[in-house]
């Protein structure tokens, strides 16, 4: 059974169609890529799933069930978390209580919620900085910290939106590992990216879309080379080319 | 990693551990200390004028506790839990008066119809953010006013309007909630003020505190991280609601006259947000340091200038919050904090220096 399967989904925002009748799916294990130019409706189509919004049209189904009309909250319980472009550290608290916050999800008891955490934190390598408050964060260490709170509430599926941009190539080389080693663990991985380099490294299959509609999908090979693509990134002028 | 650094690590292990258990020991006996000269100060202070001001600190300070439930970790800002000191003084003083139930069953009752009320508010409110939850509060807390004020008998129980209720002080003993004098008064708002703040400390090392912090800051990714926020702050709503109202039936016991513009006034609201923005909204020792500092300010200002400047006290009030907002915007909490830290630290260092050599 595919853990995530997306079908016709739209999301219209008063007459603008951000997500157009989009299809895709995931197997479990995978690590599925959603790329496209800005304003593409990437992040949007993540906030459908995500429960955020509630989709106009079309169905979304985690593990065979459907989940249109889910909250984030219940979507969490069940296995679902995500991470936020913009990250959103609870910026006045320790990076421990950060990530306690998630590992509540699955306990009601502060001591086994702390230790759930800290366990995080070690995979992670965040340990050192369990007491750092999350407002002093630099940016590279806040990505990591979002990868952690989503982490601590133990989901099976992981959207994981953009938590590469604005690092330097070697903090990208370490995020690569970081979402390598979760999916290791068994975590299906679902991205947006914007880092190339990042994506063919890590993606099993990509998904592109451009003006909310799918224009290709296929292993970062096919990807590279499709004319499609090319097209969406560098314009109509390169068609020859 | 050879013996000698393994035995160097334990030996700082060792070390680590001592000092946090002499850290503690320090916390149980300051907060022994400061429990010790609560409890003895009504034997030393004799006068009933400051006794007077000292319980209405305790008052103070035990409002601002239960707010800061929501107004604190919830990270709100409402500015109408007059309202719910009201439900608590008219529903014990009614009963009291025209069923001659003991105020102490009617204070439970208060408590009860103040939680129903404030999820009633909660409910659309808590939808609202910064300045329009404020507005939306205040709004409740007005028309309550405006409702007590020109209601003469709410079906069977008689409210008396503007006029308010007076509590003729006949029976006095424990189980009528009245005394002659100003020393049980004391112990019992002392109490409550306790429970109060280890209720409070207690949900802050708990679930709900952990949700409502996390959805006070960031409510967006406090929701994808399992946190249902607008549950959470009902729950704190209707538990700080219920508590305020316990406060409301101690005043009416306590001054034994209550009206709408006593009780259910703006005024009665906006201190109870200004000593927790002064004191430190979201922590723990914020409410009391605020009572502490601002409630002496209002009374003698009150005392000695009320005749030729009434509500001066308010005017002092927006000067101290203009400048702690400057100057230290988590309120006076932390500096004080930081300073308790410090001199804890020096004597852990002596101590344990004291040890090695």
């Amino acid at each position: 059974m595919k853990i995530l399967e997306v079908r016709n989904l739209v999301m219209r925002f008063g007459g603008l169609t951000a997500v157009d009748s989009l299809n895709l799916s995931i197997e479990p294990g995978e690590i599925l890529a959603l790329i496209g130019p800005n304003g593409a409706g990437k992040s949007t189509a993540f906030n459908c799933i995500a429960g955020l919004y509630t989709p106009s049209e079309g169905t979304i189904q985690f593990n065979g069930l459907v989940i249109n009309r889910k909250k984030p909250w219940d979507l969490c319980k069940i296995g679902l978390a995500r991470t936020f472009q913009i990250v959103k550290p609870f910026a006045s608290k320790s990076v421990l209580y950060n990530v306690t916050v998630g590992a509540f999800a699955t306990t009601d008891k502060i001591d086994e919620a702390e230790e759930k955490a800290l366990a995080v934190l070690r995979t992670l390598h965040f340990e050192s900085k369990k007491d750092v408050r999350a407002g002093n964060l630099t940016i590279a260490d806040r990505k990591r910290l979002e990868i952690a709170r989503a982490l601590a509430t133990q989901p099976t599926l992981l959207l994981l939106d953009e938590v590469m941009a604005g690092l330097r190539p070697s903090e990208v080389d370490e995020m690569v590992e970081v979402i390598q080693l979760l999916r290791s663990t068994g975590i299906t991985i679902f991205v947006i990216e914007h880092i190339m380099r990042a994506i063919m490294a890590l993606s099993d299959r990509i998904v592109v879309i451009q003006f909310g509609k799918k224009i290709a999908e296929g292993t970062p090979k096919e990807i590279a080379s499709n004319e499609n693509v090319i097209k969406a990134y560098l314009g109509d002028e390169y068609d020859a080319a | 990693m050879t013996g000698k650094d393994i035995a160097k690590e334990a030996q700082i292990q060792v070390e680590t551990n001592d000092s946090t258990l002499l850290r503690k020991k320090i916390e149980k006996l300051s907060l022994l200390l400061i429990a010790g000269l609560a409890f003895g100060l009504p034997l030393v202070m004799r006068s009933p004028t400051y006794l007077h001001i000292v319980i209405l600190i305790y008052f103070y300070a035990y409002l601002t506790t239960s707010w800061n439930m929501v107004g604190g970790f919830a990270g709100v800002l409402p500015m109408g839990h007059a309202v719910f000191i009201g439900t608590g003084a008219y529903t014990s003083t009614v009963l009291s008066l025209q069923y001659g139930i003991s105020p102490w069953i009617g204070m439970i009752i208060g408590g009860v119809i103040a939680t129903f009320i404030g999820i009633l508010i909660g409910l659309p409110t808590f939808k609202m953010r910064g300045a329009y939850f404020a507005l939306a509060t205040i709004a409740f807390a007005e028309g309550m006013r405006v409702m007590v004020e020109n209601i003469e008998y709410l079906g069977p129980f008689q409210l008396n309007g503007p006029r308010g209720l007076q509590i003729p002080p006949l029976n006095t003993g424990l189980s009528n909630f009245m005394f002659a004098n100003k020393e049980p008064y004391y112990y019992i708002i002392l109490v409550m003020l306790i429970l109060v703040l280890g209720i409070t400390w207690f949900i802050s090392r708990s679930k709900l505190g952990y949700y409502l912090n996390a959805g006070g800051e960031e409510p967006e990714a406090a929701m994808a991280l399992g946190v249902n926020v607008s549950r959470a702050k009902l729950i704190a709503m209707a538990i700080s609601s219920f508590l305020t109202a316990l406060a409301g039936t101690f005043y009416a016991q306590f001054s034994l006259f209550i009206h709408p513009k006593s009780i259910i006034s703006l005024d009665l609201s906006f201190e109870i947000a200004f000593i927790a923005l002064i004191g430190g909204r979201g922590s723990i020792a914020g409410p009391i340091l605020g009572a502490l500092l601002l409630r002496p300010v209002s009374d003698f200002s009150r005392i000695y200038f009320g005749d030729v400047f009434p509500g001066l006290h308010l005017v002092i009030f927006g000067v101290v919050l203009i400048l702690v907002m400057i100057y230290q915007p988590r309120g006076i909490q932390e500096p004080l904090t930081r300073i308790y830290e410090k001199i804890v630290d020096r004597i852990v260092a002596k101590y344990s220096r004291g040890v090695t050599a």
